[in-house]
């Protein structure tokens, strides 16, 4: 037992830990200035209660290597039923907040869904393509696997959550891509399905077809193509974005002394914003660092991936790395604006604490498949 | 399950996975290098745009308009000033375009103020598209219990400010409109040179001392530096600049002469309109015989300041200003120009005792009507006059052949003199000058008037002779070629003879046009001011003042800025002719003078010079022979005397009977005579006994 703790504690990466407390430290600084007005207006410290969630949120990583999680595989079926029965019961008792019906309240606690469906959803699809063995070459193959992601997806859509929904769907294709899904089908399928989208919005746009989009989704589209169509109201954080990290320059107005993040230019700056905080304030060196960190997380991430005793673990990690890459993507693409704007969070930096918890048990996940890469320790 | 195997380590399985992660990495790279490669395009090469944009979207310059300066009488009276008041303003940006109509909507329901609608409140908005970060004002001056009202619902009217701004304000009500002017929002001044600082929603002069004097008065405008936030609340100042107010200016005016001209102008008109309903306007001036200053000026109708005062005009107000028929906004003492009847002759008999062919006391016998044509009559039988019974009795007979003797030419020279064909150069906009027949003005007027004929007559000749050449070389025998070039060569006689007879008729200055002008008909035509500058240097002894009305211009500390230098010239006349006009002219105020009247209740010892006039303007409006102007010019007293005074009431149908009794109150109250205290029924009731028989005594 001592041993195994030993064992445990001395095959833990710290170097992907560090990456990880670097990124979590260079949030709360720049939480800190982001969040001023906030945390005035509405009497709440969230650099404090992002600490205390990060915390929480490592102590939670080292437990989590107590089990070999390839022992839970067995876990799967109810996982992936339990998944679905909480998305489907936000449609039902879900509670809205900022247009989507993403919360659910059990007794003091709130909380959304979506994060630990995200987990979920890695885990079970890891079994789930694992299982298949890199079988995933004919369109055969690979329509089990679209249901299998699909069901969720549908849920979430249904909220409507567009933003967890692109997440799903990233994390079909950068897990079928790990597996060894047949690259040109997957590529045919995602580039087919993006140029089916676009030219779905043209139609809307330009013959009124049917869209399933609310007006907000369409005219955050809309703005993004053309951010002057409407530059007070819906065009103005596409604008007023690029303006505050575009102001930062080079080395940014120093911590605390953006203007544009003082003047409450950007609405939500403390959470989907945040990286335009980063923008203006440090600049382009700073926004270069905190990338550069979560570059060196990632690549640390796929290497532990490739160590993987089984093709579980390997895929475990490849379905984090999509998450945290896609919400990277997606977040500071939208502050520099060749993303259209959805509400997406940058992990470990932008405040939530839901969101911080489950990208910590993803980073758990990773470092336990890392614990255990060697299957004859134990 | 056993997924994990000791032989996953060896399989291809496990070969392939790790290809297919090192892909995935490459992917990871290239999403990093994408988003790299934009921050460094934002951040670096396009730093400086979109820091501009940053400070340029946060930063707001607010103008703090300068209090502008104020104007006082000749003894500090306060004549213009300011006051707080409330103006009802709109923040734009506070608003979105839908949410305009429904705070208006709650504005037309808390205020019941019908000015206020939509659509006036989006043409304020759209007049100010370019500045819509300013304070767009909707209604100036709104009385205390609105504001209270308002301030009661601001909750439900987003955008909506009472700010408090100084508004110009004239005590005195409309005294002396005219020559103050008044103030109105900027329009077409904005791209003219010298309003550079200038902005939009200013009030500027548009009239009077206040637009002569726009640059001293407005002051400079402050500005403070803010930054803003998003919602456009400022959030600290960043400079402010303090606003200076305007010079202070000090006019020659004198408010209690002008209160007595002005009231008993009125009472005149009122009286003279009984038996006249046509009198409705008129104007006169007081001079300062020694400097040129105005000491008092009236116009009628009258305009009162405040009506413009930042707020729009009502369609009633726009009518009596500016569309009705006399147009109140008019300043009749300087931009109306007169036929000066008889108040012309001191001119005539000047330029005749200055040719030489006549002096003051040749004699000249009047048998009621001129010797020469075209016969035109006098206002009665005077026999043998000289100089001073002529001017005496305003003898026509005499003062025609006074213009017969003088000859056009000395006419125009002696008037010319006495600035009769100019502006006189006061520092009030928008002055006339009036018209002077004189040889100069002959040359201009019948060179413009030839050319029109000769153009219109070679227009034609060119005509008929294209209209013939082509019939000349169409004809078919040589007979009837010489027919039409005999028809063409009569018609072409018929047109030169045309040509003739109208240059003839236009431009050739006969003896009867000086006849005419002689006695103030004819071209003549002359501002009341231009009257008075000439009475006034008669007075002098010949000395002619430009008039000015702006004495003293002081800076906000209280410094001397400005002191009016008297623009003085000597009348080119010889002195002994200055000296026996001046002395024709006291004899008008004597007994058996057309202007005896007017100052027969002076104390004894004053006295003064004086003529009078009714003129037939022929103007549209006047019937012929019916309707007349009365003027009167005057100085006083008798030596060294110290005010000139010109005065015309349109409609009047006899000087001494209309402006006269003006000139009577002026005087009375000027030497400290006290006015008739003889109820004003029983003083209109004389008076028009008096101009019952105006026509009948001698003018």
């Amino acid at each position: 037992m001592q041993s195994k703790i030993k064992t445990i504690i001395k095959n833990i990466d710290y170097t992907l830990l560090i990456f990880l407390l670097l990124i979590l430290c260079a949030g709360f600084i720049v939480l800190d200035s982001a969040s001023v007005a906030a945390a005035v207006r509405y009497g709440i410290n969230y650099v404090l209660l992002q600490a205390a969630a990060g915390a929480m949120g490592f102590l939670l990583i080292f437990c989590m290597q107590a089990i070999d999680l390839s022992r839970l595989l067995n876990m799967e079926r109810t996982l992936y039923i339990l998944m679905n029965l909480m998305l489907l019961s936000v449609l039902f008792f879900g509670v809205s907040a900022k247009g989507t019906q993403g919360w659910i309240e059990l007794g003091p606690l709130r909380f959304q869904p979506a994060e630990p469906a995200k987990i979920m959803l890695i885990f079970c699809m890891a079994k789930f393509l694992a299982a298949k063995k890199g079988r995933l070459k004919t369109w055969g193959q690979l329509l089990p696997a679209f249901i299998y992601g699909g069901i969720p997806l549908a849920l979430v859509l249904a909220q409507p959550d567009l933003g967890t929904a692109l997440v799903f769907v990233a994390i079909l294709f950068g897990m079928l891509l790990a597996a060894g899904g047949s690259l040109w089908k997957l590529g045919l399928l995602f580039g087919g399905g993006l140029g089916a989208v676009i030219f779905w919005i043209y139609g809307h746009l330009n013959w009124g077809w049917w869209l399933p989009l609310q007006e907000y989704q369409l005219m955050r589209l809309v703005v993004f193509i053309n951010p002057e169509y409407d530059p007070r109201n819906w065009g103005w954080n596409v604008i007023q974005a690029q303006i505050t990290v575009g102001s930062g320059g080079l080395w940014g107005q120093g911590w605390g002394q953006g203007a544009q993040t003082a003047s409450g230019y950007l609405p939500e700056q403390w959470t989907d914003f945040i990286f335009c905080v980063l923008g203006e304030e440090f600049g382009f060196v700073g926004c270069f660092v905190v990338l550069v960190l979560f570059f060196a997380l990632l690549l640390r991430c796929l290497t532990i991936a490739g160590r993987s005793k089984d093709l579980f673990g390997a895929l475990l990690i490849s379905g984090v790395v999509s998450l945290l890459v896609f919400h990277i993507l997606q977040n500071v693409g939208m502050a520099v604006g060749i993303m259209p704007i959805t509400g997406i969070p940058l992990p470990f930096i932008s405040y939530g604490r839901s969101a911080l918890l489950a990208n910590m048990i993803a980073m758990g996940m990773v470092v336990n498949v890392g614990v255990y890469k060697d299957p004859l320790v134990f | 399950m056993s997924i994990g195997s000791p032989l996953w380590e060896e399989s291809k399985e496990r070969k392939q996975t790790r290809k297919r992660l090192i892909l995935y990495g490459f992917l990871v790279t290239a999403v990093f290098l994408v988003l790299v490669s934009r921050l460094f395009w934002l951040q670096v090469m396009q730093e400086e745009i979109f820091l501009n944009k940053a400070i340029s979207q946060s930063t707001r310059w607010i103008s703090e308009k300068a209090s502008r300066g104020e104007i006082m009488d000749r003894r500090g009276n306060v004549l213009v000033t300011n006051r707080p008041v409330y103006n009802l303003t709109l923040n734009y940006l506070g608003l979105k375009d839908q949410d305009i109509s429904q705070v208006v909507a709650g504005l037309v329901e808390v205020l019941g103020d019908p000015d206020i609608t939509v659509e006036a409140v989006q043409d304020s908005i759209a007049a100010q598209a370019s500045r819509l970060y300013e304070p767009i004002v909707i209604k100036r001056d709104i009385p205390l219990e609105t504001v209270i009202r308002l301030e009661e619902r601001r909750w439900q009217l987003p955008g909506i400010l009472i700010e408090t701004s100084p508004q110009r304000y004239y005590p005195y009500g409309g005294l002396m409109g005219h020559v103050l002017g008044y103030v109105h929002p900027i329009k077409e001044e904005i791209d003219q040179a010298g309003y550079e600082n200038h902005g939009l929603g200013d009030l500027v002069g548009k009239t009077g001392v206040e637009k002569s004097y726009e640059f001293d008065l407005k002051g400079t405008n402050g500005y403070r530096e803010v930054t803003v936030n998003a919602r456009n609340h400022p959030l600290q100042e960043v400079s402010n600049l303090p606003s200076v107010s305007g010079n202070s200016l000090w006019l020659t005016m004198d408010l209690e002469l002008q209160k007595v001209l002005e009231e008993n102008f009125d009472s005149v008109l009122a009286a003279v309109a009984e038996n006249y309903p046509k009198a409705q306007a008129g104007a006169a001036v007081v001079l300062d015989v020694n400097t040129g200053g105005l000491l008092a000026s009236v116009s009628r109708p009258i305009m009162y300041p405040d009506d413009f005062n930042g707020n729009p005009l009502t369609q009633e107000q726009a009518d009596y200003y500016f569309n009705q028929q006399p147009a109140a906004l008019y300043n009749r003492a300087i931009q109306g120009s007169y036929v000066p009847g008889s108040t012309f002759k001191p001119i005539t008999g000047m330029a005749a005792l200055a040719s030489g062919n006549l002096t003051p006391e040749t004699r000249i016998t009047c048998a009621g009507a001129y010797w020469f044509k075209p016969y035109i009559k006098c206002t009665g039988v005077h026999g043998s006059l000289n100089y001073y019974q002529a001017m005496a009795k305003s003898c026509n007979v005499y003062f025609q052949e006074a213009a017969r003797r003088a000859g056009i030419g000395m006419i125009g020279k002696i008037g010319h003199e006495f600035n009769l064909d100019a502006k006189t150069g006061v520092d009030l906009p928008f002055e006339g000058a009036g018209l002077l027949p004189s040889l100069n003005w002959q040359t201009i007027e019948f060179g413009r008037r030839s050319d029109v004929i000769n153009k219109d007559i070679d227009k034609q000749l060119a005509d008929l002779q294209t209209t013939y050449q082509s019939l000349i070389s169409q004809a078919e025998t040589d007979s009837d070629k010489k027919r039409l070039e005999k028809e063409l060569r009569s018609k072409v006689n018929v047109l030169e003879a045309r040509r003739r007879e109208r240059l003839n008729s236009d431009t050739i200055w006969r003896e009867a046009d000086t006849f005419n002008t002689g006695i103030g008909q004819g071209y003549n035509q002359y501002t009341i001011i231009e009257l008075a500058a000439y009475t006034a240097a008669i007075a002098s002894g010949g000395v002619y003042h430009t008039p000015y009305v702006v004495d003293r211009i002081y800076n906000p500390d209280g410094s001397l800025k400005y002191q009016h230098q008297t623009e003085s010239r000597k009348v080119e006349v010889e002195q002994w002719i200055l000296d026996a006009t001046k002395e024709a002219m006291t004899t008008v105020t004597r007994p058996g003078g057309t202007a005896y009247s007017a100052f027969a209740g002076l104390a004894p010892g004053i006295g003064g010079g004086a003529k009078t006039g009714t003129a037939q303007p022929g103007r549209v409006g006047y019937s012929k022979n019916k309707d007349f102007d009365g003027l009167f010019i005057c100085f006083a007293p008798a030596e060294n005397p110290q005010i000139a005074f010109a005065c015309v009431i349109e409609h009047g149908h006899s000087g001494s009977g209309s402006a006269g009794k003006v000139a009577k109150a002026v005087l009375e109250y000027y030497f400290r005579q006290e006015p008739d205290e003889k109820p004003a029924a029983e003083q209109r009731g004389e008076l028009a006994t008096e101009l019952g028989e105006g026509r009948s005594n001698a003018e």
